[in-house]
């Protein structure tokens, strides 16, 4: 192939989009926009299902690390020495003690079963955002004893149809519930706030201080995980290791591990619907865009047979419909580039309410550049084998439409 | 110069074979405007494709300029055609997506000829055969006829040795063939442009230096045309 032969295949091949037929070139950059916006849009939603998990299990529920009790300990005793340890590392940027344990709530009769987590609340500021979700109170003071925060769900409505689970039927911040441990202590408790995550892990919780969990199990310097915050986030992996070369000999897992259970077979079954889907509108690419060319090729014969009995070489002609699809292509492609920003601006701002809580697309590179290789590897196949097959036609079948 | 030895073109239609050539020999020297004639089914187009390298003999050979074109490979025949032969077809056949100029201009772009020269000779091209007016008109603003002009002038931009006509008049009324034909005739003897014309119109005749008359796949007869008609009515030997 030489310069002026792919020079010719440009210039036919630009007359041909500029001057043919406007509606075949609308309707296939249509297709071809619109499959973009199908590969691009689930993935999107699903990196926004994991951003938001990440999130979550960052800001309200664990932390970058969690530590754990040892294998058959139920506590981790020394906590005051543990904190110590890991102020040493400079990428971390607080730790948080917290005791959980289980606790019946009583309120107006209606009785609940859940968790119950002890925090100090300056601590816990270095670590979590729980004191920045506060749907109505105040957060937990250092000293408070006597006093609770309960998670939304828990909380509830008055209206129980408001309810997505459960609930102790529309608690407000000043009332009053009824606590029972599970060692058995019962503590009526003044509700200090409503925390209100989006992180079902949360707000089906109750939040008391350490200093009431001490009192009520007449324990000390004792917790059931300790949470750690990093300056930076995506560093887990690394930092797990330092923690251990600085002594710490309790479990320590990641935000991820912690969190790997039903979240993650949603992403993974969300990712095999995206498979099927991806290859589905790959399918449908294919075979539309095969099906065009197809038919444009076909109503061109005669032209093909011409072109070639005039001596332009079939490689020209051949050219000619590739570099017609990639421009195809390559404006289907940006039309589903507008598209899809504009799908994703407007689930920025009105964005799908999950299970986990408002999940944002978020578009990443991986899957716009797959997408962009998919579709103009696709036109390619779809644009090539048309043309080559007409153009390898004998002459005279060509120019007689046999 | 064109050299026919002994050409056969068989062609299988389901079962049964069809004999289009039966052993055509002929010569046809350069700068002769030759005419082709003959009935339907006579394989007076069948010749005309053979010798415009768009088909190929079953058997018997086609030399051209001493070149037997029966040993070039398909690449080497698509720029045989493309440097040596020029074609006008029945239809017109342009692109309909191009303009004038550009159908004329595509076989010399196609053989790398730089632009300032391919358009200044397609302008003159297309000022001799009468649409200098029309560079810039699409195949859907011109009538029949200079369609056909402008299949003329694409077949011509590259100078090639022989120009096939395959009943270029045959969608043309009386006064736009002879319009077609006087402007071959004036290219065979102002340029010595050898032109081989298939064609059914016995009146086509008075433009040709010589006609094969072909019947069953053969060349039956032959005969030179001594007179041929000027515009003015005179006769020219």
């Amino acid at each position: 192939m030489t310069g002026h032969h792919l020079s010719v295949a440009f210039f036919l091949a630009i007359r041909s989009i500029q001057r043919g037929n406007r509606f075949t070139f609308l309707l296939t950059v249509a297709i071809m926009g619109l499959v973009f916006v199908n590969l691009v849009f689930l993935p999107s939603i699903i990196s926004g299902v994991v951003v938001n998990f990440n999130t979550q299990s960052i800001d309200y529920n664990y932390g970058n690390l969690v530590i754990e009790p040892r294998e058959n300990n139920l506590y981790i005793t020394g906590v005051a020495e543990v904190k110590q340890k890991i102020s040493q590392i400079s990428e971390v940027t607080g730790t948080s003690p917290r005791f959980s344990a289980g606790a019946t709530y009583n309120y107006h009769g209606t009785q609940i079963s859940g968790q119950i987590v002890g925090l100090n609340p300056r601590f816990e500021q270095e670590v979590t955002l729980l004191h920045t979700r506060l749907k109505e109170g105040e957060f937990l003071a250092e000293g408070d004893t006597d006093s609770i925060l309960l998670g939304a769900q828990l909380a509830g409505n008055i209206d129980e149809r408001k309810d997505k689970t459960d609930s102790l039927g529309g608690v407000t911040a000043g009332d009053s519930v009824l606590v029972t441990f599970n060692n058995g202590v019962k503590r009526t408790l003044k509700v200090k706030g409503i925390l209100e995550t989006g992180s079902f892990g949360v707000d089906r919780n109750g939040f008391v201080t350490l200093k009431e969990i001490n009192q009520v199990y007449g324990i000390s310097d004792t917790a059931t995980s300790v949470l750690v915050k990093l300056s930076q986030n995506g560093e887990e992996e690394r930092y797990k290791k330092v923690l251990m070369e600085y002594g710490i000999a309790e479990k320590i897992r990641t935000f991820q591990e912690k969190g790997q259970g039903f979240v993650n077979d949603a992403i993974r079954s969300f990712e095999i619907i995206n498979a099927i889907s991806t290859m589905v509108s790959l399918v449908i690419a294919i075979v539309v865009i095969f099906i065009v060319i197809f038919i444009n090729t076909i109503n061109k014969r005669r032209q093909i047979g011409i072109l070639k009995a005039i001596g332009i070489n079939k490689k020209i002609i051949i050219y000619s419909y590739i570099i017609q699809v990639l421009i195809i292509a390559t404006c289907g492609i940006l039309l589903g580039l507008a598209l899809s920003s504009g799908l994703v601006t407007y689930l920025t701002i009105n964005p799908l309410v999950f299970p986990g809580g408002a999940v944002y697309p978020v578009v990443e590179a991986g899957p716009v550049i797959r997408s962009v290789i998919s579709l103009a590897l696709v036109s390619l196949i779809s644009g090539f084998i048309p043309s080559w097959k007409t153009a390898n036609e004998p002459i005279l079948d060509a120019i007689r439409g046999q | 110069m064109i050299e026919v030895t002994d050409v056969t073109r068989i062609y299988q239609m389901g079962l049964v074979e069809v004999r289009a050539l039966q052993g055509v020999n002929c010569t046809i020297e350069s700068g002769e405007f030759v005419g082709i004639m003959g009935p339907s089914g006579s394989g007076k187009s069948t010749l005309l494709h053979i010798l415009g390298l768009l088909d190929e003999p079953t058997a018997g050979s086609v030399t051209i300029d001493g070149i037997p074109v029966g040993t070039l490979n398909e690449e080497e025949k698509s720029d045989f055609r493309l440097n040596r032969l020029g074609y006008v077809f029945q239809d017109y056949a342009l692109v309909p997506e191009l303009s004038v100029q550009e159908n004329v201009v595509l076989p010399a772009m196609a053989r790398g000829i730089p632009p300032n020269e391919y358009l200044k000779e397609s302008e003159k091209i297309l000022h001799e055969v009468g649409l200098g007016h029309r560079i810039h008109h699409r195949q859907y603003e011109l009538s029949g006829g200079e369609q056909q002009r402008v299949a003329i002038a694409r077949a011509l931009i590259n100078r090639p040795r022989i120009l096939f006509a395959d009943e270029p008049c045959a969608n043309l009324d009386s006064t736009t063939s002879r319009t077609i034909l006087n402007l071959f005739r004036e290219l065979n003897e102002k340029f010595g442009q050898t032109i081989i014309m298939v064609t059914h119109e016995d009146w086509h005749e008075e433009y040709m230096c010589r006609v094969l008359y072909m019947k069953d796949g053969l060349i039956e007869d032959e005969k030179a045309c001594k007179m041929r008609k000027r515009d003015d009515g005179s006769d020219n030997v």
